[in-house]
């Protein structure tokens, strides 16, 4: 079955003042002496991920979405996962 | 489109909240608030200017209610409210704390809790491991019970404090002790800082004690002298140099000529009491307006046309150039003298005494400085 990705609802997202911020609820999620932001891609992708989507249909999405090479979203958005998910942000769902 | 690392840097707290305020150049903006949840408290402390009795029934009755508390929450998150302070008098007296708290940081809020730890009980520190508060700030009377006790007036109330203390420190959960000295503990400072060590939690201190928001009682027989207050400070390398630093940035300038306001009151910060009245700052309550009648950014905007206020009398303070290291205010002027301006005597003496010391240099502060 394709991997799929979805918010961690643990996790809030906040803009506070120009800047979108993930403030995690649970204490053993993550560092409650770090922030984690993200910037304006970022953000959308969190958009997207209210529910649970896989990687090939985020990619279009945001390749609908912002004007890029189809190779350089691919790279970009399997950081952003990778990131995300170690912190426990977004959770892998089947 | 650039993605790339940048995409979800992770930054440390402190660091991340000095660059938000200075992209801010200058524009105010609701960055954190507290929220005093009740009046009441289950110590009877000698010096504290907002303690009622736990169970008065009438302060009790005109608190916000919980709807009214989450309600106020959620326009603070709708507004970019991201520091969030729950005080009293005592938080713990509110049966209903464990639902405001998680709803606060539901909303995305880090929460601080002041607090004096006798009512930590383990449900509180179960909610608290599990969702951590940004800081839980608990007030240590004295090092010892007899201390402790004779100002908190209720026995066994010492050792409950150290019980909830240890419940935190044992969970891991971000835990801070401070105190205010005052006549009757003052020499139990270094017990406290022990104490602290000991648990190896942060410990800070004040000594100036804040007279009664209802006005009854006289604690001046509590506070501790001026020149205790600087001879704490010389032996203290931190706050020496911390108010050296003061000196340097602050001084030499009449920072008070002109305007009502020169803290960063209601900049990024403001207070609301536990009727939901909101005003500038915990000190400075005047005015306040009811966020039972009116939304939060309108009570905000009302605010901000305070810093604006220019000074209609003529003091002191305004030819004055001690900067920083006078902590004259409106809030002191309102609470001893029902104005704004009016300068505080003890603060006008103190603030010469600290320049004197820190600058090895000599202002002597004289009956006409004060008019």
């Amino acid at each position: 079955m394709t991997k799929q990705y979805q918010r961690n609802p643990d996790y809030v997202y906040r803009k506070i003042v120009e800047e979108v911020i993930l403030v995690p609820i649970h204490q053993n999620i993550a560092d409650m002496d770090c922030i984690y932001t993200l910037n304006g891609v970022g953000a959308f992708i969190w958009e997207q991920l209210q529910v649970p989507i896989g990687k090939l249909e985020l990619q279009e999405v945001m390749l609908d979405q912002f004007e890029a090479e189809p190779g350089e979203v691919e790279v970009d958005l399997e950081q952003f996962l990778g990131e995300m998910t170690a912190i426990g942000a977004v959770l892998e769902v089947e | 489109m650039t993605l790339g690392c940048s995409v979800c840097p992770e930054l440390a707290l402190d660091e991340w909240g000095q660059e938000i305020v200075a992209s801010l150049n200058g524009r105010r903006y609701p960055f954190g608030g507290v929220i005093e949840l009740t009046d009441r408290c289950n110590l009877t402390c000698v010096h504290c200017y907002i303690n009622q009795p736990a169970g008065d029934q009438a302060f009790k009755a005109r608190e916000l209610t919980l709807e009214q508390v989450k309600t106020i929450i959620d326009q603070l998150a709708d507004a970019g409210t991201l520091f969030l302070t729950l005080t009293g008098g005592e938080v713990l007296l509110r049966p209903d704390f464990s639902e405001i708290y998680m709803y606060g940081r539901q909303r995305g809020m880090l929460v601080t809790l002041f607090t004096n730890g006798t009512l930590i009980t383990e449900r509180i520190a179960k909610l608290l491991a599990e969702s951590h508060p940004q800081l839980v700030e608990i007030t240590l009377y004295g090092a010892t019970k007899a201390t402790y006790e004779k100002v908190t007036g209720i026995p066994g109330s010492f050792e409950k404090c150290l019980h909830g203390i240890q419940m935190l420190v044992e969970r891991k959960i971000p835990t801070a002790l401070k105190t205010i000295l005052i006549r009757p503990n003052y020499h139990e400072l270094a017990g406290m800082k022990d104490l602290s060590d000991k648990l190896g939690v942060p410990f800070r201190y004040d000594g100036i004690l804040w007279p009664r928001l209802d006005k009854t009682g006289d604690m001046g027989e509590f506070q501790i002298s001026s020149k205790e207050l600087l001879d704490l400070d010389k032996k203290d390398p931190l706050r020496k140099t911390e108010w050296e630093k003061v000196a340097r940035e602050t001084t030499g300038q009449p920072i008070r000529a002109e305007f009502v306001y020169n803290c960063g009151a209601g900049m990024h910060s403001f207070h609301i009491d536990s009727m939901g009245r909101m005003s500038i700052c915990t000190m400075s309550r005047k005015p306040s307006f009811s966020l039972l009648e009116m939304s939060f950014m309108d009570a905000w905007e009302k605010l901000g046309t305070l810093r604006a206020s220019k000074r209609q009398l003529k003091t002191a303070c305004q030819t004055c150039t001690l900067g920083g290291l006078c902590f004259q205010c409106p809030g002191w002027s309102q609470a001893v003298h029902d104005d704004d301006e009016t300068p505080v005597d003890f603060v006008c003496e103190l603030a010469h005494l600290r320049y004197n010391e820190v600058t090895e240099r000599s202002i002597i502060f004289t009956e006409e400085m004060k008019l």
